[in-house]
């Protein structure tokens, strides 16, 4: 069975996303949409960097929900609770990249989001490298264990080179060190990994009585230019922040990230380069994992260099299309679904 | 919604797995089978180690467990060197319309390329009573096939996938199967299981080909690499003795080829002694064992896994780990439809209900 897919977006994500559609046998690329004028019009393919495709990026959001395809592969920066209530309330399930775990940190956007599934009888689904997978390998991992204590997920990179301003400004990045409302800020960028927690305490079959979020900063004692924004020295260039999932006063589901940019932090936020998800329990679970460009990657720039990330991040949702359509509808998660099955990846 | 279940075998993955059910809070234990006399008869916290007694009591008497009509069978018996035995107990669970989680017989954990005569049986149970059956475990069961699914999920392009399991074997007290089936401590000339060519194929072969399909790889063939090192001077370890010159290390490789190269590989390096196959993988992120995953790809994606009990024992988690990988899928295999299902079937099994 092929699933038919329109593509939401082509920026850096969504570019690795439609190369991924149309390497799958089991999805077709059926249409795309793409905001900007300069964009509409285009051959997909083309915006993508690859040989023409055939299908036209359009701007006309009721001509390609009239395309009834069987899902939208939404690769916005950040998720749009009318364009997301559109899309469902017309029957077409969404497989996001865009900030969405369980919708909670969308406020009130989520009771519409499950009105809109139930209307159109559609899925919502949303994943990326962290949150996302990082979270999957994490409960997968914790399967081998008769008691859990605390499952801690640590992102730990130096993010010099992931050159994006839309997502990484909201988190207080390039804010003065002495910011007022520093931790509301990051806790309101980072909401997603609340929703992280939440998925997981699903999982565990845990009712939480608090999540809450945590963060300290280090600030860089040179200006820093990141490609295509800058941060002034004095300013934030790390965040350390923690995600918390508290039951009885005591943390069992901790979900941490330690970015960093640069060379001058102050004070230094040493990294693990790499996720590391730990299972305190019986038996405890400590898994490393490491990403390394393929052998014939060839990067000279921040943007090159970068792809990396946009794949991971692309990945994880492409894969759970076909899961995701045949989901019952509503708000799903990596709780919800089989697990994905990604066909096609391995060249012949 | 609590699921009753009889947990079938007292070795060590069965008192793991009665510990399991007995503590877990969605789960209740209903019946123990046990073959040996001196087990029959006794309670079922006491195989399990606790102390607590459940009023459960270890029986070898198959019908009266069955006429509990339990939802669920965990069949925790060995059933490598008494296949036919082993098929005919679980095809008696299934017509019974009994669900079935079995860490037993790990090529039984892909059921398409499993030995037929015993899939044809169990299907043909299930299928007679409608019962559900899943074979589980640590490796086969959750790092050799789960976990390199999960991590390709990073990856636009996969070109080849190796799991290994790196374990010293020195405090794992299993000589009946693991010892004398890999012929630790015993000499290369001997008629030793695991050194004919395709035994290893034979067993692990499944679980590179629910890879293999899983990624939608049509693979040529299967071949396997298999070497060994002595025991440099007698020495002693768990399973007992390891004399001068006999097995102390075994590596094998089974290999999924497509087009003359490895594109699903399923590793065992197992030693007897840390010091001994130093030229062997080690795992690099803190102790030297436990299970290693690499894909390589777009991009490539290393992944390597410490397990410890609380002793900070390798082994001794993963027998917990068989265990309960097996007791963690019991509600998804009761919920599931009938018949012979692999992990590609279910949703995620996670430690539910299990958060202290």
């Amino acid at each position: 069975m092929t699933y038919r897919v329109v593509q939401w977006t082509t920026g850096n994500v969504g570019e690795r996303a439609v190369r991924a559609i149309t390497t799958a046998p089991q999805l077709e690329l059926v249409g795309c949409y793409a905001w900007s004028p300069d964009k509409a019009g285009m051959d997909v393919g083309e915006l993508c960097g690859m040989a023409p495709l055939g299908v036209t990026a359009s701007n006309d959001v009721d001509a390609l929900l009239a395309l009834r395809p069987d899902c939208v592969m939404y690769a916005p920066k950040w998720p749009d609770v009318d364009e997301l209530v559109r899309i469902l309330e017309a029957g077409v399930n969404v497989s996001a990249t865009a900030a969405f775990i369980t919708g909670h940190a969308l406020g009130d956007g989520r009771q519409r989001l499950l009105d809109a599934c139930a209307r159109g009888g559609s899925s919502i689904f949303g994943s990326g490298m962290n949150p996302g997978f990082a979270n999957l390998l994490a409960l997968v991992s914790a399967g081998i264990c008769d008691r859990v204590d605390k499952i801690t997920v640590l992102e730990s990179v130096d993010s010099t080179g992931y050159d994006s301003p839309e997502t990484e400004l909201p988190c207080g990045f390039a804010q003065p060190i002495d910011a007022p409302g520093l931790q509301a800020m990051t806790a309101s960028g980072t909401a997603v990994f609340g929703d992280a927690v939440r998925m997981m305490a699903g999982a565990l079959g845990v009712e939480l009585d608090d999540v809450r979020c945590e963060a300290e900063y280090a600030q860089t004692t040179v200006d820093l230019d990141l490609g295509s924004w800058q941060i002034p020295a004095g300013h934030v260039a790390g965040i350390r922040a923690s995600w918390q999932g508290v039951v009885d006063g005591r943390t069992v589901i901790d979900l941490r990230v330690c970015w960093r940019k640069g060379q001058s932090l102050e004070p230094d936020f040493p990294i693990e380069h790499g996720y590391l998800v730990v299972v305190d329990g019986q038996p405890s679970v400590r898994t490393k994992l490491e990403v390394f460009p393929p052998a014939d990657f060839q990067a000279t720039t921040f943007k090159e260099f970068m792809v990396l990330g946009m794949i991971m991040t692309a990945m994880p949702a492409v894969d759970a299309i076909p899961a995701v359509c045949d989901a019952p509808p509503g708000i799903v998660t990596y709780n919800d679904i089989r697990l994905p099955m990604p066909r096609g990846l391995v060249p012949r | 919604m609590h699921n009753r279940v009889v947990v079938w075998g007292t070795g060590n993955a069965g008192r793991r797995a009665l510990k399991g059910v007995i503590e877990h809070p969605e789960l209740e234990l209903v019946g123990v089978h046990a073959h040996s006399p001196d087990k029959v008869g006794r309670d079922a916290a006491e195989l399990a180690g606790l102390t607590t007694p459940t009023g459960v009591l270890a029986t070898s008497d198959v019908d009266a467990l069955l006429d509990l009509r339990p939802d669920c069978v965990a069949y925790m018996a060995m059933g490598e060197f008494r296949p036919k035995e082993m098929t005919a107990e679980v095809c008696r669970i299934l017509e019974a319309g009994i669900d079935v989680v079995s860490v037993s017989n790990a090529s039984l954990v892909y059921p398409p390329s499993a030995d037929r005569r015993i899939i044809d049986k169990l299907r043909a149970a299930a299928e007679q009573g409608g019962a559900t059956m899943l074979t589980t475990g640590i490796d086969p069961g959750w790092s050799g096939d789960v976990l390199p699914l999960v991590l390709t999920a990073l990856c636009e392009r996969v070109d080849s996938i190796t799991v290994s399991e790196v374990m010293d074997y020195g405090t794992y007290p299993d000589a009946e199967l693991t010892g004398w089936a890999m012929g630790f401590g015993r000499r290369p000339e001997e008629d030793i299981p695991l050194l004919t060519p395709g035994a290893a194929t034979g067993v692990w072969s499944p679980t590179v080909q629910l890879v293999a399909d899983a990624l939608g790889v049509e693979l040529d063939g299967f071949e396997e690499e298999l070497e060994y090192r002595l025991a440099p001077e007698t020495f002693e370890v768990a399973m007992g003795t390891m004399a001068e010159g006999t097995i102390a290390a075994v590596r094998f490789a089974v290999k999924g080829m497509r087009g003359g190269r490895p594109v699903v590989t399923a590793v065992h390096c197992n030693r007897m002694r840390a010091d001994i196959a130093p030229e062997w993988p080690v795992l690099t992120n803190g102790k030297q064992d436990g299970y290693l995953i690499e894909v390589v790809g777009s991009p490539s994606v290393t992944c390597q896994i410490e397990l410890a009990d609380e002793h900070g024992d390798n082994n001794g988690a993963g027998i917990i780990g068989t265990a309960m990988r097996a007791i963690n899928a019991i509600p998804a295999v009761v919920a599931a439809p009938p018949g012979l299902v692999t992990p590609l079937d279910l949703p995620t099994i996670c430690a539910r209900g299990l958060v202290a």
